[in-house]
């Protein structure tokens, strides 16, 4: 179910942005301060931001459940901090970098880099009706907890699996998680058994941030979300600069069936987030200048989002949190002279790609893999998909702001204007390495091969995706591999390529996103053999699979290329640089060896806002306007 | 020479006035009555021409594609007719109709289009006119239980919400590339068909049950069952002929609602492919666009209305025609007074042709 979410993530935030987005940069600024942002610039304190979006979250804000990008951004900047956080801000003003948010300091670490120690503020105190409580090392294993324990089912518990006795507490073998540690009330010792150099990333995640204890229960060990296995996302404590509406009416010391949730959140209707009074006071914030008196945010499922792009226009919309904008809307925005300042397009920190998979005929043969590299016109399918604005046109897997521009330029299948196979010299390249093919018997670089012949194709329904799958046929039909393509609703489609022994040879909507910063999120389950799945299988290439997989699955290939999982592993001890550095070699190794995917693009995030907005900010860890920046102008 | 019209039927030659005066009259066949009276109607001879114009923009569609706008393939993306945007470009000298939402020649799609159209309309009125008109015979003819069977089957597909249940069955049967029914129903143009005419034959076949109540205790069965004609030749060669008019009125008034259906079909997603060009394809694709893009709904629009504005003119002239006791209808002041003119003038002939064998047996 956690890779799951994940795509649900992925649907809500890459493939919306694919669905209908269009516009150009030249209107708009790109970048982490727009035309109304001016980096040192004194704002207007106050205000209530009105944001509109046509979907919910997906756990009602559970954070221990929640694994959607959506939330992660109300968390950051509004709800919850941690001890380590981002200051909301983009790729130039290291928005992909960490800094202390709770802890007073950065984490120390062993020097077997075994143990981090995180040193924590003092005197910062919860939300109300917890204001008199203040954070302590505790209420971190507390969060912890809940995130191992099996009935909260949380959603990405195992990035936690590489902290001592995470697992064991899991699996009710301990009562505590052995390898944590108050070691005081300000002190707090991580012990993980392997070097986890992203162990920060980690901690910074919403599943990480503190849970209070319940005072009137100080014995619970789950503080104030004992007994609310299902629903602590409605009674959620605030530690961020603001809290629900209404926060400070729950009442903890009675029993839970009789606890009443805060008014400002009603699932799939509004959200309605107010100053966190104790934020105020404690004054310990140096990453969220939180200007906003208020944010209210209209949550309308099923509703035209076109329609409240216009209203954004009419500055009765002032965001739309979480999508795209729709081709007709961008184009408007970025070229009425009254409109271009309020439209931007930003880094993403997704991809998309085309999965084959390395086990099945033809693509069982990575000359064929590479020819299809070499055939798909990856300019074509983002003019598709919404042109320039939609992404960059990508020659590899992983997103560039995680490789430090390390592989800029690389691009080992280039054709013309990356035309593929629609550019003569592009034909040329992919015939001459089908020509390489055992599936291609007489060498004229066009697979004659019955496995050729109507390969299975999975991919969405929709306009976009539809055109785009029949462009990517015709590419490929040009060196003989003929798809059989078939188009299914969202949830059959990742239902069908979850599951390995459906043996899907090549599916064409492929998409990742980051969970944090880290180029560890890329491959750990898309591309590592080891994490292959019986379910909710996120390695549709089957990629790195050993032969007890493949012969698990009934595939009737036996063994396939393992290099990428051993440079997967070396990469996953590093830390700093060398990290960095041995993520780009695993990314050629991919490419170039392993093939098990074609690159078509690192994905743009678009985003309009009302003019009433006065300091545009884009949160690059989050792909998202990041409220904790943003202020109103003066007189709004 | 005089001439007697004679709105002839089954049930034998209308009876002149005076038999012995028609004597060397010329008699007209059924047919050259119909026909007749159907060219009196000008709309539905326009529709008639709509309907070959239709039908020859499908056939001629691969012949336009390649020698008239020189691209021959419907599918192929014109990258350059889309903008920065992947919003589509409007008609120019080289794309007449402008590019549709995936940057393919909406000329080509529309042409190709009406290809679709008229197949998922012809295959699938046929498959429902062919279960109908049987059902309908059969319960007609039959009578008592197998009546009161296929009559109440006929209630309950009529009280199915025909439009959700061919969504869930398209929805069903289409995703799965092996289909339904062992391969039976596959996704595609055919399943479109499948699913129209299993949930529209009712309509038809209660046509057809009345018809045949009627016509069931005429003499003419009655004759053909004393000199020994067994249930299935009275029925389908008795009976049958005689509901030849109603059906074909009928299923001229079905192809423009199934051509309807399958592009509500196609507008909703269930549909023929993308590959597949069809009108209510292109008007869903079109559907978030068309304020920006008018030209994507237009032309799809313009040619799925004058399809089915034809057929349906089509059919109402057809029913016309083919009604014996009802007149086609008069469009203006000139054609009212033709009609009127020709009524006195075929008056004065029966007159004078009834006046002339009673001056013949002479009165002293």
């Amino acid at each position: 179910m956690r890779r799951y979410a994940k795509w649900l993530a992925l649907v809500a935030v890459l493939a919306l942005t694919a669905a209908a987005c269009g516009g150009d940069d030249e209107g708009g600024e790109t970048g982490p301060t727009g035309a109304t942002g001016e980096t040192g610039a004194e704002f207007q304190q106050g205000g209530t931001l009105n944001v509109w979006m046509d979907t919910d979250v997906t756990a009602a804000f559970d954070p221990q459940k929640e694994y959607f990008q959506v939330s992660f951004a109300f968390y950051r900047c509004c709800l919850l901090r941690t001890l380590l956080s981002y200051n909301g801000k983009g790729p130039d003003e290291q928005g992909d970098q960490l800094f202390p948010d709770l802890a007073a300091s950065e984490p120390t670490v062993s020097d077997d880099e075994l143990t981090w120690t995180f040193t924590l503020k003092q005197g910062i105190h919860y939300a109300p009706p917890l204001q008199d409580v203040e954070i302590t090392a505790q209420d971190f294993i507390r969060a912890m907890m809940r995130e191992a324990t099996p009935e909260v089912a949380a959603g990405y518990g195992f990035y936690y699996s590489a902290i001592e006795g995470f697992d064991d507490y899991s699996a009710g073998k301990a009562d505590t998680i052995s390898g944590m540690t108050a070691v005081d009330d300000y002190t707090l010792e991580v012990k993980v058994t392997e070097p986890t150099g992203d162990l920060g990333y980690r901690m910074a995640m919403p599943a990480a941030a503190p849970i209070p204890p319940n005072p009137d229960d100080p014995e619970a060990p789950l503080g104030v979300a004992e007994g609310h296995n299902d629903d602590y996302g409605r009674f959620l404590v605030s530690s961020g600069p603001y809290m629900y509406e209404g926060s400070e009416a729950m009442d903890f010391s009675l029993p839970v069936k009789d606890q009443t949730p805060a008014a400002g959140y009603e699932p799939n209707k509004t959200l309605s987030l107010v100053r966190n009074p104790s934020w105020v006071e404690s004054g310990q914030d140096d990453l969220r200048p939180a200007y906003l008196d208020a944010i209210s945010v209209e949550i309308c499922p099923g509703c035209d989002q076109e329609v409240a792009e216009k209203k954004v226009a009419a500055d009765e919309i002032d965001h739309i949190f979480a999508n795209g904008v729709s081709a007709a809307n961008a184009r408007m925005f970025s070229q009425d002279p009254n409109l271009q300042d309020q439209y931007f397009v930003e880094p993403g920190s997704g991809n998309y790609y085309i999965a084959m998979n390395v086990a099945v005929p033809p693509f069982d043969d990575v000359h064929v893999r590479k020819a299809v590299n070499f055939a798909v016109n990856k300019e074509g399918w983002r003019r598709l998909g919404g042109g320039e604005t939609f992404g960059e046109i990508a020659g590899y897997f992983t997103p560039p702001g995680l490789l430090a521009g390390l592989l800029e330029g690389y691009d080992p299948y280039a054709t013309p204007n990356s035309q593929g196979a629609d550019t003569p010299e592009g034909l040329e390249l992919a015939k001459a390495e089908m020509a390489q093919s055992k599936y291609d018997t007489d060498q004229d670089g066009i697979c004659d091969a019955p496995e050729c012949k109507a390969v299975l194709s999975v991919g969405v329904v929709g306009r976009v995706a539809e055109a785009s799958d029949a462009l990517i046929a015709q590419n490929l039909a040009a060196i003989g591999v003929e798809l059989d393509v078939n188009s299914f609703d969202n949830s059959t489609a990742y239902n069908k390529i979850f599951d390995p022994k459906n043996q899907i040879p090549i599916s064409t909507f492929g998409g990742w996103l980051q969970d944090y910063p880290d180029a560890f999120t890329f491959y750990f389950f898309p591309m590592y053999g080891p994490n292959i799945l019986d379910a909710y299988n996120t390695n549709y290439s089957m990629a790195g699979a050993d032969p007890d997989q493949l012969e698990k699955y009934g595939y009737e290939v036996t063994e396939v290329d393992q290099a990428l999982d051993e440079k997967i592993e070396e990469c996953i001890a590093t830390t700093g640089e060398e990290r960095t550095a041995c993520w780009a070699d695993a990314d050629k190794v991919l490419m170039e060896q392993v093939v098990p995917i074609v690159p078509l693009i690192f994905s743009n995030v678009e985003q309009i806002i009302s003019s009433r907005v006065a300091n545009y900010t884009y949160s690059l860890f989050d792909n998202q306007m990041a409220y904790d920046q943003v202020a109103l102008a003066s007189g709004a | 020479m005089s001439k007697v019209v004679t709105d002839s039927t089954h049930e034998g030659p209308a009876v002149g006035a005076a038999d012995g005066a028609l004597a060397g009259v010329e008699g007209k066949t059924p047919w050259q009555l119909f026909w007749r009276r159907f060219r009196r109607d000008k709309v539905a001879l326009v529709g008639l021409f709509l309907i070959g114009l239709m039908i020859f923009a499908a056939l001629s569609a691969g012949f336009f594609a390649k020698n008239v706008v020189h691209h021959p393939d419907p599918n192929q993306f014109y990258f350059e007719m889309l903008d920065e945007f992947g919003l589509p470009l409007g008609p120019n000298a080289q794309f007449w109709f402008g590019a549709d939402p995936a940057g393919r020649d909406l000329f080509i799609q529309v042409l190709y289009g009406a290809r679709t159209s008229l197949i998922v309309a012809f295959f699938a009125t046929g498959i429902e006119v062919i279960i109908g008109v049987v059902l309908g015979v059969m319960a007609g003819f039959f009578r008592g239980k197998v009546d009161t069977f296929i009559s109440r089957s006929m209630d309950v597909v009529l009280s199915l919400p025909v439009l959700l249940l061919a969504l869930g069955l398209v929805s069903a049967c289409g995703l799965q590339p092996e289909g339904c029914l062992g391969g039976l129903i596959k996704p595609g143009l055919l399943l479109v068909s499948y699913v129209i005419g299993l949930f529209s034959w009712p309509y038809i076949a209660r046509i057809v049950r009345g018809q045949v109540l009627s016509l069931r205790e005429k003499e003419f069965v009655e004759s053909a069952r004393s000199m020994g004609a067994g249930n299935i030749r009275i029925m389908f060669k008795e009976i049958l002929p005689n509901l030849v008019a109603p059906i074909i009125v009928y299923t001229t008034l079905l192809i423009p609602a199934n051509i309807l259906f399958e592009a509500a079909l196609s507008y909703l997603g269930i549909g023929v492919p993308i590959t597949t060009p069809s009108w209510g394809r292109l008007l869903a694709d079109s559907s978030h666009i068309f304020d920006v893009a008018w030209w994507t709904m237009f032309f799809p629009g313009v040619f799925l209305l004058i399809t089915t504005l034809a057929f349906n003119l089509v059919g109402d002239g057809l029913r016309d025609a083919l009604d014996p006791r009802g007149q086609p209808p008069a469009y203006g002041k000139k054609e009212r007074r033709r009609r009127e003119k020709e009524a006195m003038e075929e008056a004065a002939e029966l007159e004078t042709m009834v006046a002339a064998p009673a001056a013949e047996s002479g009165s002293p």
